[in-house]
């Protein structure tokens, strides 16, 4: 619990109904959702919050981070919260709810742009937007996420990214409460201009503090963006159909969906290059047949017997014949433009040796409403309550046919009948385009959280996943393996990323107020040090069996094990 | 189910915070699906959090305390956190199971709001919540010659409910229903001062061994009636009847199981009586969420979990999951549909994903505060679509709705649907 002073402290800033530290109540901040960096792995946090604040307002965040200094508290900030990744993980830590910052300031119709507080949620936002002729990025969390979470500090890319970009490409100017508690406004709100530039006119160093991963709630708070928006040529509101959960929409007039198949990933790339130079593509996604039977089913039993069925229909079936696929939507706003996008789509179908395959009604229109709102992107977790990714990106689409071949050779021990992770296609690749470039990548593989088994092969094959990448540059780089403890195992591939990383938490965080579970340690873990030796044991293909057990003992512990001296030399340095 | 079995479908939930939103807004105004929360602020009051915190409890880590408590209790136990989750998660988290059994074993182990022992204690004394005595429960029919279904056996078992039983000012639309069934010629019975309260309050508040005890009495009292038919004028009953009876394995064998909307909306359909209003009006509905998601009928599982593909797990044999989307949603559309000169405009939350007034799960009685804040933002969201009358098919709904538009001030008049068809049918004065 929270010492008498502080609370009282902390009660003063935001008044007495929004601080807590009832041990109940803090115990439903400490969620175990995943593998990550914390310390046990039951699904119950080790290590809940002694508190719980809920500002109203930046100054009330800049108040309860100099509170936190005075009592020598550490504190992260939470906003809705997706995962474990908002979680504390360090004793005598306080999470900052943001949950009553949720207003939309503006929506910028002419400049395309909002300016948006934490506890905005994508869905609000996108309603809003919708109204207004624009949308807004959503990322594979779906509609429930936090833009300003995840543009000012997550590595992650909706499956619109192709017309929506990716987390760090949306964030505009931001304002930022620093470790230390002062109130920061970066780009051009920091010269009064507006919101609409995270670089000048104004102080401008949002890459420090941002990058592309993004710091996880571990370097201050941020308590207002500016946020883009994308036009938006469709209806001030989607129409509804299907009944729920399984709502579907009806395609909007001069909009198509269309999922074409090719025989091989060189075509599927080939392809994949031609959508994007003509820009015909307001959602280009390749999904592995096996999440489509999840994304199409309402529940587990009904996945079952939909992949399983003899009749399965064909975009469910992992087959040389139908997993080289596109799912395309085109957008357009009059009859003549989407006449012109359907007449390229053909071409380079024909071009490109693929063909269009016919989807059920119903399932379309499912899909259109998954591409166009990320609704059921979470629904890819339901089958075995448990994902992790990823695996490669921003690389060119030349290499989708060597990365696809990595990813199969990545899982297929343990996605085989009897493996540890759930049955899934041969290499579970979430494939799109980012901004009609490069390829974005994820090899999204599912695992049952409480089983040690399952969670052992999870944490063995992230493992892989980051060595495989470190191992051969052309697979692009494993974002979310620069999350945590992993970004001292793979950043020095990274260009040294994680020691910029810790130079950059050292400067603005002395004291190590704020958690660093996710983001990085003050410190140089142990098990880093040793990782380079580690590594060359670890995936010595003899010592596969010692491996397996390894990663399993870590499962029945926790990786946080792993973490415990780091959190040791952090507290010896922060004088806590 | 207890906590202990609960766990493991505690243990599904991915922290995604769906329970909080409805699945696809419409606006950010309107975007939230949980009253609880709204009021609470804290994680603790989503269905999420509650679940985190049944955890806790099961494993010891977390003890009782009046914050705990008020999470716990502060919430209206209308279900929309089960439908929104369901938006991706199907049956593997099943929120509302987890607060039923949270509720139930905090109220076991005698933590629960002090409010809730003389509720209780009503109940079990006079067979309804308010303590009011069981001997006027059948006052409203008194000279109206209505056959004693507990003596003579009928077609259909007319269910009047307690708040119609009791509330004077309702016995009007109480006798339009049974005016109603009369001028249709159908062969109908009350049970009168027998019958007694539904339980569904008990089952809400934690109560089990009480719910139980009034399934048991309602399922005798229908099935010695002998009735094909239970036409209820009661929305929680109707949920109580349909989904709470089979989770305390109390069954009605094959009694049809009516709201009065569904039959009334039968007897128009044969065109047996003509609706219309002396102006023209313009009306939004509220969907009581014990009429809609809530009233799916339950269908109990005595299967196991298995794993397929490795490690996907699924029910064997398959189970019926409930979405919400199988509650009373049209009948009293259509019967409005029916009413000449009233219009009917929708909010944003509607049927499965309707917004909860605030008085159920005991919140009116134990957290006025929350149920008062709860109500105020349905009645915004009525206020916004331009109408200037919200009618409900619950009295709970009712009562609290209108008592909370005249203690704020709204332009919102608010009417039962019954009232409203009584109205429509000259019959108001019965």
């Amino acid at each position: 619990m929270l010492n008498a002073a502080a609370l009282r402290d902390f009660r003063a800033i935001v008044g007495p109904d929004n601080a807590c530290d009832d041990p109940a109540t803090c115990y439903s901040y400490g969620w175990n959702a995943g593998l990550g960096g914390l310390p046990k792995p039951n699904r119950l946090a080790d290590i809940p919050p002694v508190g719980i604040v809920l500002p109203g307002s930046t100054e009330e965040v800049q108040a309860i981070v100099l509170a936190c200094l005075k009592h020598n508290i550490r504190f992260k900030s939470h906003s809705t919260g997706w995962g474990s990744f908002a979680s504390v993980a360090s004793p005598n830590s306080i999470s900052i709810d943001l949950r009553r910052m949720n207003r939309i300031e503006a929506i910028d119709e002419r400049n395309q742009m909002a300016v948006i507080q934490p506890y905005v949620t994508a869905g609000q936002l996108q309603a809003e937007a919708m109204k207004r002729g624009l949308n807004c990025h959503i990322v594979g969390a779906g509609l429930t996420h936090s833009p300003l979470a995840s543009a000012a500090a997550f590595i992650g890319i909706g499956i619109t990214g192709t017309t929506t970009g990716n987390n760090a490409r949306n964030l505009l100017s931001l304002e930022w409460v620093t470790p230390e508690g002062e109130i920061v406004r970066i780009g051009s709100s920091g010269s009064g201009a507006g919101w609409f530039t995270g670089e000048g006119p104004g102080p401008g160093f949002r890459g420090m503090i941002r990058g592309f991963v993004g710091t996880i709630g571990e370097l201050g708070v941020f308590t207002q963006i500016g946020y883009k928006l994308y036009p938006w040529p469709g209806p001030k509101a989607l129409e509804r159909t299907g009944r729920h959960p399984q709502t579907g929409i009806t395609i909007p007039e001069h909009f198509r969906l269309y999922h074409m198949v090719w025989s091989n990933w060189e075509g599927v790339s080939r392809a994949a290059y031609d959508f994007n130079k003509s820009g015909v593509a307001y959602v280009l996604l390749r999904l592995p047949p096996n999440t489509f039977g999840a994304l199409l089913t309402a529940t587990n039993n009904e996945f079952h017997k939909l992949v399983t069925a003899a009749d399965a229909p064909d975009i469910v079936r992992d087959t040389d014949s139908h997993r080289h696929s596109w799912t395309l939507l085109t957008a357009a706003s009059s009859k003549a433009e989407a006449a012109y996008k359907a007449r390229v789509v053909r071409d380079i179908i024909e071009r490109t040796g693929g063909r269009e395959t016919t989807l059920d009604p119903a399932h379309k229109e499912l899909i259109a409403h998954l591409l166009l709102t990320s609704i059921s992107v979470p629904r890819a977790l339901r089958p075995s309550a448990s994902m992790a990714s990823s695996f490669g990106g921003f690389v060119p689409f030349a290499k989708m046919p060597r990365m696809m071949e990595a990813g199969a050779s990545v899982l297929k021990d343990d996605i085989q009948p009897g493996g540890d992770l759930a049955q899934g296609s041969s290499e579970e690749f979430w494939v799109w385009p980012n901004e009609r470039r490069q390829m974005w990548a994820e090899n999204a593989f599912s695992y049952d959280v409480n089983a040690v088994r399952s969670r052992g092969a999870a944490i063995r094959v992230a493992l892989d996943q980051g060595n495989m990448i470190d191992a051969a540059s052309d697979l692009g780089f494993d974002g979310f393996g620069a999350i945590g403890p992993l970004a001292d195992f793979y950043g020095p591939a990274g260009n040294g990323a994680s020691t910029w990383m810790r130079r950059i938490k050292h400067r603005f965080d002395p004291r190590a107020v704020n958690e660093a579970a996710f983001y990085i340690g003050r410190d140089l873990p142990w098990i880093a040090k040793y990782w380079p030796f580690l590594r060359k044991v670890l995936f010595f293909r003899p010592f596969r069996p010692i491996f397996r057990q390894i990663t399993r003992v870590l499962a029945a512990v926790g990786v946080g094990i792993v973490l415990k001296k780091r959190r040791k030399w952090v507290d010896r340095g922060a004088g806590l | 189910m207890s906590l202990e079995e609960r766990k493991r479908y505690i243990a599904k939930c991915p922290r995604c915070s769906q329970c909080k939103w409805v699945p696809a807004p419409k606006s950010q105004r309107f975007a939230a699906i949980c009253p609880s929360i709204e009021y609470g602020k804290f994680h603790s009051y989503s269905a999420g959090g509650k679940g985190v915190t049944a955890y806790a409890l099961a494993e010891g880590k977390a003890g009782y305390s009046e914050t705990m408590v008020k999470s716990v209790y502060a919430c209206t136990m209308c279900g929309a956190c089960d439908t929104a989750c369901k938006t991706n998660f199907g049956d593997n988290v099943e929120p509302l199971d987890t607060l039923y059994a949270l509720r139930s074993h905090i109220a076991e182990a005698g933590h629960g709001p002090s409010q809730h022992a003389a509720i209780i204690d009503n109940l079990r004394r006079e067979g309804n919540r308010w303590g009011k005595p069981r001997r006027d429960r059948g006052a409203w029919a008194d000279g109206f010659g209505l056959k004693d279904i507990t003596a003579t056996p009928a077609e259909v078992f007319l269910h009047i409910g307690c708040a119609s039983a009791y509330d004077p000012e309702r016995w009007g639309e109480t006798r339009f229903a049974t005016g109603l069934l009369q001028r249709a010629g159908v062969d109908f019975g009350i049970a009168g001062n027998a019958e007694t309260d539904c339980g569904s309050l008990a089952h809400d508040l934690g109560f089990r061994r009480e719910a139980l005890d009034f399934a048991k009495a309602n399922a005798e009292l229908i099935l010695a009636s002998k009735a094909s038919v239970v036409v209820t004028l009661c929305a929680e009953a109707y949920a109580a009847f349909r989904n709470v009876y089979p989770r305390l394995g109390v069954s009605l064998g094959d009694v049809r199981i009516l709201h009065i909307s569904e039959y009334v909306e039968t007897l128009l359909a044969e065109g047996r009586i003509d609706l219309k209003l002396a102006g023209d009006l313009v009306a939004t509905y509220h969907d009581p969420c014990k009429l809609g998601r809530l009233s799916e009928v339950y269908e109990p599982w005595q299967g196991r979990w298995t794993q397929v593909l490795n490690v996907v797990t699924v029910a064997d044999p398959p189970r019926k999951v409930l979405f919400g989307t199988q509650g009373n949603y049209d009948a009293p559309r259509q019967l409005m549909g029916r009413v000449v000169g009233l219009s009917l405009v929708e909010m944003e939350r509607t049927r499965e994903i309707s917004y909860c007034c605030g008085a159920g799960g005991g919140a009116a009685e134990t957290y006025p505060d929350f149920a008062e804040a709860t109500a105020r933002d349905r009645l915004s969201e009525a206020e916004a679509t331009g109408a200037n009358v919200l009618i409900t098919a619950c009295s709970g709904c009712e009562v609290h709705l209108r008592r909370t538009a005249e203690a704020t001030g709204s332009v919102m008049k608010v009417r039962s649907l019954l009232g409203l068809l009584a109205e429509a049918a000259g019959m108001s004065r019965c």
